[in-house]
């Protein structure tokens, strides 16, 4: 509002919140950006799923949990489970209608692909305008971003369906945003960093870490700003912290309130026997054998984890701090929220809760990306005098588009430029090391899992059972059922009778089990000691043995005699 | 300013004389902009308009002075449609029209029906039809809010331009004070009044006084100074409603009728004194189609209490998000009270007020918008007294919700010609913002209940309402549409720069309640006192004397 000052009687309170205002260049473009990376990960997408037959295992299961709320005996939306945050399966539910038209959403669970693709290419997108934002120099900007899109890693990630592509997406997002928010102080970037904190949130539950930080972050960066009283000041930080975190809390605890209403546990993911911790429990010892988990050794795993996916990250994060603090440019700050998230990963394998994968620190790469830009790009054009003089001297650095470009400028964007896209030869390195890769590089155990559950569900559809005769635990053996032609023949975990029907199976016209031999399984859990019993009235129909290069599974099937 | 047009774009010598500038009144050449004070004027292919004059204010009491120009029609030289052809069509003197009682009656016998033959069928089928509405009504609501925080759609007008205005370049400004028992906020009335920067030759400000409230008059005549202030007593006939007023005072406005502006402002407003002056030039930047701005109004005792809060954060969302948001996805704008500013013209043309609705500043905004014109957002603030007492705020409240019920009714008489003069996305508006937002706070309390109850008592109807995909889509307007707007009373609260409203706006739901408990009452009035207008009363932000306490009380 422009209103005079001085005349108090209409003048609205108010309170020197506000930061210089900088105009930022508008959105648009990335349309390139998107539609290309888009048919990149599509393709990659569809070799690995129906030439290569690479169907990972946590995506399809996501599918799966999709699949129950609409498609099973007792479709219902608590079905979607709670052990996972429920948005990667939640996004995939417009799609599985179309699977009377093109099974292999299902049966292959290229559903997944298909969003963890778009995933990708918004999040490419992103990375593009980021990069306008900064107002880095074309070339580099365009350099920059396809370091980021053509990374193995991302591409990987694009393709195979995982919630990665989301979390990275949803981080590079709300990074922005707090960037934008950090120079413009409007409520609008705030409010939408909220929104995009709460859904990354529900994608994966890591990104408690990126909440925390942002919400720190933004009440500590308003608390100096306001230069009124202490009290006023507590409350602008607590206002803005608000702002910020309130969708965010509210994502948290409404997730925990469904999930302690429905489960009677508000935390699932650590408490159910197919969460993480329990998981863990299962392959603690192997994990700290391949990593040295909890030893120095495990230090030295994770870091040449970290500097396989992005060798550059910590210099080109130092370098990019260095900058800002020179030339007073508060965007360096938002860099937090992905390193906290990487800090999270980096905490929870070496205190013993994690299993140390290299897709934990996918991170990495964006970081690389967003300090890079931070590096190339223009100063903002803050109030104070002394900053802007710098902040004209840092674009002469940074501003290398225009003609007159210095060759020690020039050469500073190309090694720049350089560090981030080492990143794509050392990646493909890291993906293809079995040490630092194990679940990347476990391709024959994929591919044993899909062939598997191919031909147990069409053993199982020759039988031609009636509705609900088949008792399985989907959170083991979910492929069975996604590649049924009759998914309704199959008693799963989320149908709200499965206990009742565990309890008392023949009443309920229960005639199989299927088992595997993963200690998790319901099955195992309540009959695992009886199948095996001679005297017992299961009878062994068929058995199912799969060896992969790290040990077998082994799945039978029990008819249960009247 | 003066503006060469060059020869060619000039209209025909005969027209020539007819050319009078829309703003100044001043005779001038025609041309796209005025030859004396540089206002923009109508392109040469719409011929300019001889608004009639009003015959005194008798004539404007009648409602069937109320009625549309459709200037879109006009422009197109497509053949006129009969407008409003029965007397008070446009007018909320009659509540409803026998057609729509019909309407209702057979509604209403559909359900006793229905609930005769299923009563958990009827039921459900009743809160599907709810539920449908709360998502539009959320949907509509966030994306207007999406679409102002994105980009902002005021009109800003900088100190430097408006005082850089060439005296005698503008327009009379007519600026209409209604005010009624309030003898206590007269003087400082006046002394905001004359704060305003604007010459005194072109400023014809009309305080409307209600004949026998001989307190306020005496006060005002005590306090006024300078010709340019006239006290106006309103002689007293039914309604006794502010539009009334509004409408004697604009037929007695200084000037000849069809030029110059016009404003209202209430008797405990503090308005931004270059106001007028960024009216002025706003009006010169917009299309001539836009026919109103709206100045955002805000409260100067924010701080007084919790009410008080609650009621800042409200206006600051409504002023600065929502109504932006409205103009972007061009649906009818429903007016605030005050600080409205007209192109006197049209308001004459469209035949003023009515007088027996008792928010005329939302109907008035729907006219405008069936006729073609548009209301743009002015960013200049009028600070108000905002409510602090529940007992009032409720009547307050009620009030609005009652000219609510009242306008939706009054337009929906004849839905297919309001659909035609809104398109369909002005008619979703209409009717999710203006039908909705008093059926809004009426349905609350029934789901609330219903909530309550299932979380206590577990009964076993309440499952037998809500079949599965009812259930989630309700589950989803409970839990989304909930937070939705605390999230976006929140953000709201902060573009105040008010930090403390922020904490305030998180336990808004404790507003609605209030809001609800209005809107009961709204819509018991609609039937028994429609036109009643519930007099707000003013100066609770300072110590009352025992006396003043009485008559808030009474």
């Amino acid at each position: 509002m422009q209103q005079r000052s001085g005349t108090s009687t209409w003048q609205l309170p108010s309170v020197a919140l506000r930061p210089a205002r900088l105009t930022l260049p508008p959105l648009g473009g990335g349309a390139y950006a998107f539609w290309l990376s888009l048919t990149v990960y599509l393709a990659v997408a569809l070799v690995l799923v129906f030439q290569q037959h690479q169907i990972v295992g946590d995506a399809w299961s996501r599918v799966g949990n999709a699949h129950w709320v609409l498609f099973s005996r007792d479709p219902h939306l608590a079905a979607i489970g709670f052990v996972w945050n429920p948005l990667p399966s939640a996004v995939l539910l417009p799609l599985l209608p179309l699977k009377s038209v093109w099974p292999e959403l299902v049966t292959h669970g290229f559903a997944a692909n298909i969003v963890s693709a778009a995933f990708m290419a918004v999040a490419v997108v992103e990375v593009h305008r980021l990069v306008i934002d900064l107002r880095v120099p074309k070339l580099a900007g365009a350099g920059l971003t396809a370091g980021f899109a053509l990374h193995p890693l991302i591409i990987l990630y694009g393709a195979n369906g995982m919630s990665e592509a989301a979390f990275v997406c949803f981080t590079l997002m709300a990074t922005r945003r707090v960037m934008r928010w950090l120079v413009s102080g409007s409520v609008g970037s705030l409010a939408s960093t909220g929104l995009i904190l709460a859904l990354a949130y529900l994608t994966r539950y890591e990104a408690v870490a990126l909440g925390g930080a942002a919400i720190l972050l933004v009440a500590t960066v308003s608390y100096r700003r306001s230069h009124a009283s202490r009290a006023e000041r507590m409350l602008a930080a607590a206002a803005d912290g608000l702002i910020v975190g309130a969708p965010f809390i509210a994502a948290v605890a409404l997730w925990a309130l469904a999930s302690w209403i429905i489960m009677g546990n508000p935390f699932e993911t650590f408490r159910s026997v197919y969460g993480s911790t329990s998981q863990l429990a299962l392959a603690g010892s192997s994990i700290s054998q391949q990593t040295g988990q909890g030893t120095m050794d495990g230090w030295v795993y994770l870091t040449r984890q970290l500097l396989g996916l992005a060798p550059a990250a910590a210099l080109l994060v130092a370098l990019a701090t260095a900058k800002a603090a020179w030339m007073r440019d508060p965007r360096v700050l938002a860099l937090g929220l992905p390193l906290a998230a990487i800090a999270f990963s980096v905490w929870s394998f070496v205190s013993g809760h994690s299993f140390g994968w290299l897709r934990f620190y996918i991170l990495a790469v964006p970081l690389a990306v967003m300090a890079a830009g931070l590096l190339l790009g223009h100063g903002t054009h803050s109030s104070s005098s002394r900053a802007s003089e710098r902040a004209a001297a840092g674009s002469r650095i940074g501003g290398l588009a225009r003609a007159a470009m210095r060759p020690t400028a020039l050469l500073a964007a190309a090694i720049t430029v350089g560090l981030v896209l080492a990143g794509l030869p050392a990646g493909t390195q890291t993906l293809l090391d079995r040490r630092l890769a194990r679940e990347e590089t476990a391709t024959d155990e994929y591919r044993a899992g899909f062939e598997m559950a191919s031909a147990v569900s069409a053993y199982v559809d020759a039988l031609e059972l009636k509705d609900g005769a088949v008792l399985i635990d989907v959170a083991v053996g979910y492929g069975v059922v996604l590649q049924s032609h009759n998914p309704e023949q199959f008693v799963i975990t989320p149908d709200r009778d499965f206990q009742a029907i565990v309890q008392d199976p023949s009443n309920f016209g229960v005639r199989y089990f299927l088992v595997s031999d993963y200690p998790l399984d319901a099955l195992n859990r309540s009959y695992g000691d009886v199948l095996r019993l001679s005297s017992s009235p299961f009878q062994l129909v068929e058995d199912w043995t799969w060896r992969t290069s790290r040990g077998s599974f082994q799945v039978q099937l029990y008819e249960l005699r009247a | 300013m003066i503006v060469r047009v060059p020869r060619d774009r000039r209209r025909p010598a005969a027209e020539v004389a007819r050319a009078v500038c829309d703003e100044c009144g001043y005779a001038t050449q025609a041309g796209a902009y005025c030859r004396r004070c540089g206002a923009p004027q109508q392109s040469p292919t719409v011929p300019h308009v001889a608004t009639p004059s009003l015959q005194g204010w008798e004539g404007l009491r009648r409602p069937n002075a109320l009625r549309l120009i459709k200037i879109s029609e006009r422009r197109t030289r497509r053949p006129r449609r009969a407008v409003p052809a029965p007397a008070d069509e446009l007018s909320a003197r009659r509540t409803v029209t026998w057609e729509q009682v019909v309407v209702l009656r057979v509604l209403a016998v559909a359900v006793v029906f229905g609930l005769i033959i299923s009563i958990t069928g009827t039921l459900t089928l009743l809160i599907a039809a709810a539920t449908a509405f709360y998502v539009g009504a959320f949907v509509y609501r966030i994306s207007a809010f999406a679409r102002a925080l994105g980009s902002p759609a005021e009109l800003l007008i900088t100190d430097e331009e408006a005082r850089g205005l060439w005296e005698h370049s503008l327009p009379t400004y007519t600026v209409l004070v209604p005010a009624y028992h309030e003898p206590e906020v007269i003087g400082q009335l006046i002394a905001r009044l004359e704060a305003i920067e604007y010459p005194r030759d072109r400023l014809d400000v009309k305080l409307l006084l209600e004949e026998d409230d001989e307190a306020t008059i005496r006060a005002a005549e005590a306090a006024v100074r300078g010709r340019y202030m006239e006290i106006v007593r309103v002689p007293y006939s039914e309604p006794r409603t502010k539009p009334k007023a509004l409408n004697l005072g604009l037929s007695l406005a200084r000037g000849q009728p069809g030029r110059g502006l016009v404003t209202i402002y209430d008797a405990e407003d503090r308005p931004d004194p270059l106001q007028l002056r960024r009216a002025v030039a706003a009006f010169r930047r917009v299309d001539r189609s836009v026919a109103c701005l709206q100045a955002k109004l805000g409260y100067y005792n924010a701080d007084q209490n919790i009410i008080t809060r609650w009621f800042t954060v409200e206006y600051a969302m409504w002023f600065s998000q929502l109504l932006p948001g409205l103009i972007q996805q061009s649906a009818p704008l429903p007016l605030g009270g005050t600080s409205n500013h007209f192109r006197r013209s049209v308001l004459e043309g469209i035949g003023g007020w009515d007088p027996y609705n008792v928010t005329e500043d939302a109907d008035l905004g729907i006219r405008l918008h069936r006729a073609g014109y548009r209301t743009r957002v002015l960013a200049s603030t009028t600070l108000e007294e905002a409510n602090s007492d529940f007992v009032n705020w409720v009547k307050q409240r009620s009030r609005w919700y009652k000219g609510y019920m009242q306008t939706w009714l009054v337009h929906m008489r004849h839905p297919v010609s309001l659909w035609r003069d809104l398109g369909t996305s002005g008619f979703v508006g209409f009717n999710l913002f203006v039908g909705g937002t008093p059926l809004l706070a009426l349905l609350n309390p029934v789901f609330w209940a219903l909530t309550a109850l299932w979380f206590i008592a577990r009964p076993e109807f309440i499952v037998a309402l809500f079949p599965a995909w009812l259930y989630y889509l309700s589950l989803l307007c409970l839990v989304f549409g909930n937070f939705a707007f605390v999230y976006m009373s929140m953000v709201s609260a902060r573009t105040t720069d008010a930090p403390k409203l922020v904490l305030a706006a998180a336990v808004s739901p404790a507003y609605w309640v209030m809001m609800s408990i209005a809107a009961i009452k709204a819509l018991i009035q609609l039937f028994h006192a429609p036109s009643f207008w519930e007099k707000t009363f003013h100066g609770l932000d300072q110590p009352m004397s025992p006396e003043v306490k009485e008559r808030a009380a009474a």
